[in-house]
Parts: C-alpha cells; structure tokens; sequence
C-alpha cells in the first residue's frame, strides 16, 4: 500500500492523470483484502501495517497531541523537510510582497527593452513586450499557490464528506458514492480538466473550480477507507450509545481522526493542482493574459523558443521548485505520520 | 467466483453508464456550439436552423441521449461534425500514433525505471541511493511541457539532432517519448525501490539468509520475483493512460493522436468526437481496471470474501 500511495500522486507529468486513480484502486483492493482479513479474524497483529498513514489516533485520546508534536519532531529533524519548507516559505512571502520586491509592474510594458538580457536592472531579462520576467514570476507565484490553496480546499470537502459518508453509512449509500466516484476517476483526467473550463469559462477562479472538481476521487477514497476501519472502534460506540447523530459522529469523531491522512493527501496532491493550473494555462485555457501565470509564460514563450530560449527556462524553473518542494514536503509529511517508523 | 465475475462485471457496466451520463451532461454544458462556430461569418438564420435539424441538434435533450446511447451501444459513435467522418474511425486514426508514443515511452520507462528502482534499494541510505532518490523526485517534479521544451530547445534547436514536430521524420517518436516516459520511469523506480525493501524485511528473505544463500541468491531468487508483482501491475494499470493519449505531449510535438483529437473536437465544439474519446479512455479505463480485478481475486481469496461482505 505504501508503495503505491508514495509512487503515485498527480504531480509527476503525463503520468499523473491516472497516477491517483492507480493509487486510490490500489487502496480499495488492498482495503477489501484487509476488511476480509480482519472480518475472518485470520489478521494476525498485522493490520494496520499496510495503510498508506495510521496514526496512533485510535479515538478522541490524550495521545493525539503527543502524535502531532511527535510528528512535528520527527518533521523538524529532516533537512529535506526544512528546505523544501523554506523554499515553500519563500515562494508565499514573494508572492504577498511581490510590489516591494521589484520595481515594475507585472503589465508594465517598455518596448525600448524589449528582449533586454538578464542583468542588474532586470534580472531574468525582459519578454517580447519589455516586461520584466522576473517580475511576472514572483506574481505568478500568487496564482499557482493559491491554486494549491482553494483547488485544494474545494477537493477536500467533497472528498472528505463523499468518503466519510459512504464510510460510515455504508450499505446502498456506500454503493452509490463508491460508483460516483468511480465515474469521476474513470473519466480522463486532462480532458475533464480542459472540458469543465470550457463550461465554467475561462479564468483564475473558473480554473480553481474546475481543478477541485476534479481532484477529489483520490481524497475520497482513501477517506472511505479509513472511516471504514475507524467506525467500529469503541469512541465511536460511545459516541453512538450517547445518541449523536450520524453528521455528528462524522464531524466531530471520525474527521478529526483522518486529520493525519488528510493533511498528507492535501501536501501530495498540492503539486497535481499546480501542475494542472500551469497545464491549463499553457493551453490558454487557464488565467488568462495579462495576468502572470507560470504556465502562460511557456506558452507565450514557446513562439521564440529559437531567439530567446530562457524565456521558457525561467518560468519553467519557477514550477519545477515549487512543485519539487511541496512533493518532498509532502513525502517528509507522510515518513513522519507513517507508525512503522514510529518509535 | 462467478457471483464475484458477474457483480464486478455489473458494476464496470454502471461506471461506463456513469461516465457516459456526465460526458453527455458535462459536453451540453459547453456554451457554444458548433454550429455557430462554422457559420459565425455567413450564414443567415435559417441556414443555421437547417443544420442544426440535419445534425439532430434540435431535439429535445433527453431524446438525444437515449438516441445516441442507442447508437453507441451498437458500436456507432456517430459522425464527426466537422469532418463528416465516423467518430470511430478518428479515434482508431489517432490510436496508431498514440500506441506508438505511449508504447515506446513505456519501453524506455522499464528499461530506465526498473534498472534505477533496483539499484538505489540495494545501496540504502549510500549516496548512490541519495542520488537515485533526488533524481527520482526531481523527475516526478517537472512538468511534462516544460520538459518538452527543453529538450526541444536542446536536441531540436540547439543540437539539430531530432525533429521537434510533426511525424514525417522517422525519429519523430524520440522526442515525445522521451519526455513522456520521464513521469513513468521515475514512477517505476520509486515503486520498485519500496517494493524491493519491503521484501527484503520480509521472513522469507530472512529464510533464505537463514539457510545459508548468498546475497546475490536471495535478491534474485527471492527478493526481485516478490517485488516484480506489483511492478507488473503497475503496468497493466498503467496502459489505459498510455493508450488514452498524452494530450499535451501531442498537442505540443504536434502529432495526431488521440490527445490532438480530443483537444481539437473541445476547441471546435465537434461534440460527437468529444464523446467519443471520453467514451473511449473511459471504457479503456474501466475494462483493464476490471480484469485487473478478476486476477487479483483469482489470486486472493481475501478480496472475493471482502467484497461479497463488504458491499
């Protein structure tokens, strides 16, 4: 399970469509072989080795704070973990400070530079209308984090509330999510992508939704998952016998203890949102000009591939770090929430 | 068995009801239509209207997509709108190209991918393993069309060495492949390399340490066949993907796979061929998802019982 869910995220290229999908069936087969297991009683001490992230979260307990803090440590003592947190630390103050950092306007055209060379005054050099290329990456950065943040934030409420519903009801309900989401992860990822922003239109926000409609199958399905094994343990019992309600028992016992998985998916998935903005974008189909997008400096850049090839270099650096940092952050993440390495 | 067969065989057939639900939803949603589109420029109204009777487009909705669900379920994925073509033969056109592509990014991923993954999990923790890794990462980090301009900057532009477009060269499929293949080898070595560990800390390794076999014994005899399985899975699982088109990777070395296809029924609003490739990928999608399924309950019992009690 480890193996599937760590290889496969949406970050890694061409791959990445179907690299979720990979990994959420993989869960579901590993997951019915295990409920069989434990239903028979044949599970031998084994269980719970195999999830991709099983906290010690085992109900509403004391330890929970004494996992996070231990997560945290575990966390802090990585060096690949403090880099890529840096970097990612430094991308967000960029992009908020963006107007102190540089002296131009990201739309402020000067045809007299244009095609200037990097140097002091402009520091990537200048594009095909004399804007500042490094100018419009650091506001490009606002654009691909925040595509991290609210594609993000949308696929997890569906995600989250699809599983834990299909979860914990179970029976036909289970059967009709499980079927949607089914549906959802069978469609081509790419092409539902570029389709839902040919309805919604074009747009930074359009795009966000369009990303979070899509990329909520693997959340869900692994939130299924581990509600499916949290809900016969004995606080959700006494949650139960307490008579509170079923959306209760959801929000306030069982989401609180997938909060370890679902930070990890989020971090893994974060990388997938923003290579699919970029993607869009560099179709033309996501933000649009003049607003800077990473991806829109590719593709704008791709007509003087053969004069000014760095146009497409620096861009491309910008997503590639970005993208790079949250994957190792996110893998970091997930050693530090994994129980085996637990001591 | 059989019940397990008959209930998974149900359920594919209710995905690919599903998905062909929201793609008939999801196209009608498109402002626009084709139309329009051709006629922008000359035609008057009833020009417009005329058409529109012919293609069908002036039915109500829900007659159109029992008609056209009538259609597909007797192999009839219409005609294109645009080039007055059947939808199937685009799709069979574009899978040449597309089969080509995927197929030898996916040669070039094993022969890369596996050799890597092997490697690194039998240095663990040296710097070569340290290397493999970041390389890895790196590779899972880039982003397909950045990388594909690089290397046609480099080997196209710079070099002079491959085409950078196009399929009339005979090295055409390089290039694309090359980058393609870069999100597959980099999955393949990462998911070897934990297979590989994780049978080494396996009781059976221990076994056969035990019982005296040499290192290079017990990898091969023992460690490599345990953690070839999930490889191989990985690429039946993996071959939907690669046979549903790379669209980005076509669109920009410009070649005329299904990708292209896709991407140019969405731009021209050629709503039957839209359908199609989604129907197509989809059912690809669904049916090796399923017979991936049935081997692994042929192989499992677990999930036969899991699922029989689960759902």
């Amino acid at each position: 399970m480890n193996a599937f869910q760590s290889i496969f995220r949406r970050g890694d290229g061409m791959a990445a469509e179907q690299a979720e999908r990979l990994a959420a069936e993989q869960s579901d087969r590993q997951a019915a072989a295990q409920n069989a297991g434990e239903a028979a009683n044949k599970a031998t001490g084994s269980t719970g080795a195999n999830e991709p992230c099983q906290p010690e979260t085992k109900g509403p307990d004391k330890s929970t704070e004494g996992f996070y803090r231990d997560a945290f440590r575990r966390l802090r003592r990585n060096p690949f973990a403090i880099v890529a947190f840096i970097i990612i630390l430094c991308l967000v103050l960029a992009a908020i400070f963006a107007p102190l950092l540089t002296p131009y306007g990201y739309a402020e055209q000067s045809l007299k530079d244009k095609w200037a060379p990097c140097s002091g005054t402009h520091f990537f050099g200048t594009d095909n209308l004399g804007r500042d290329i490094f100018t419009r990456i650091l506001y490009g950065a606002r654009v691909s984090l925040s595509v991290g943040l609210i594609a993000e934030m949308i696929a997890t409420t569906i995600g989250v509330l699809m599983g834990a519903t299909a979860g914990y009801y179970g029976g036909k309900i289970d059967v009709i999510i499980s079927r949607i989401i089914e549906v959802f992860a069978s469609f081509p990822f790419m092409l539902f992508a570029i389709t839902m922003t040919c309805v919604l239109g074009t747009g930074v926000i359009n795009c966000f939704i369009a990303i979070g409609l899509i990329g909520w199958t693997g959340m869900a399905r692994l939130i299924r998952g581990e509600v499916l094994r949290l809900k016969n343990m004995e606080f959700v019992e006494a949650a139960k016998a307490n008579g509170s309600s079923g959306f209760r028992i959801i929000t306030k016992q069982l989401v609180p203890n997938c909060l370890p998985t679902i930070i990890v998916i989020l971090t893994m998935d974060i990388p997938g949102d923003i290579l699919l903005e970029s993607t869009l974008s560099f179709l033309g189909l996501g933000v649009q000009p003049p607003t800077p997008s990473w991806g829109e400096m590719i593709s704008a850049a791709q007509l003087y591939l053969r004069q000014h090839p760095g146009y497409s270099i620096f861009p491309g650096l910008a997503i590639f770090i970005t993208i790079l940092a949250f994957n190792i952050l996110g893998d970091c993440l997930r050693d530090a929430m994994d129980p085996k390495l637990r001591r | 068995m059989l019940k397990y067969t008959l209930k998974r065989l149900l359920q594919a057939l209710i995905v690919l009801w599903g998905v062909y639900t929201l793609t008939f939803i999801v196209v009608n949603l498109i402002p626009g239509d084709v139309v329009a589109l051709m006629m922008s420029r000359r035609a008057d109204q009833a020009t417009i209207e005329r058409i529109r009777h012919q293609l069908g487009m002036d039915l109500p909705l829900y007659v159109q997509y029992f008609r056209y669900l009538g259609n597909v379920l007797q192999g009839d994925f219409g005609n294109s709108y645009i080039k007055s073509v059947p939808v199937l033969s685009l799709i069979t056109n574009g899978f040449k190209t597309t089969a080509r592509l995927g197929l030898t990014a996916y040669c070039i991923a094993i022969c890369v991918g596996f050799p890597v993954g092997v490697f690194t999990a039998l240095n663990r923790g040296k710097l070569a393993d340290r290397l493999g890794i970041i390389g890895i990462m790196m590779l899972v980090s880039v982003p397909a069309f950045w990388l594909a301009v690089l290397l046609q900057i480099l080997f196209g532009l710079k070099l002079g060495w491959l085409p950078i477009s196009g399929i009339e060269a005979s090295t055409w499929v390089v290039l694309p492949a090359m980058t393609l293949a870069a999100g597959y080898a980099a999955s393949m070595a990462r998911l070897t390399r934990t297979n590989i560990l994780e049978a080494i800390s396996q009781d059976y390794t221990r076994t056969a340490y035990a019982k005296g076999l040499k290192d290079g014994k017990v990898i091969t005899r023992h460690v490599l066949k345990n953690a070839a399985i999930p490889t191989v899975t990985l690429f039946g699982l993996q071959l939907p993907g690669v046979l549903g088109g790379a669209m980005i990777i076509e669109k920009i070395f410009s070649l005329p796979g299904i990708g292209t296809v896709a991407i140019d029924a969405i731009n021209n609003r050629d709503f039957p061929v839209l359908q199609g490739t989604v129907l197509y990928a989809a059912s690809l999608f669904v049916l090796i998802n399923l017979a991936v399924d049935l081997l692994y309950a042929l192989l499992d019992p677990r999930i036969r019982a899991g699922v029989k009690g689960d759902a």
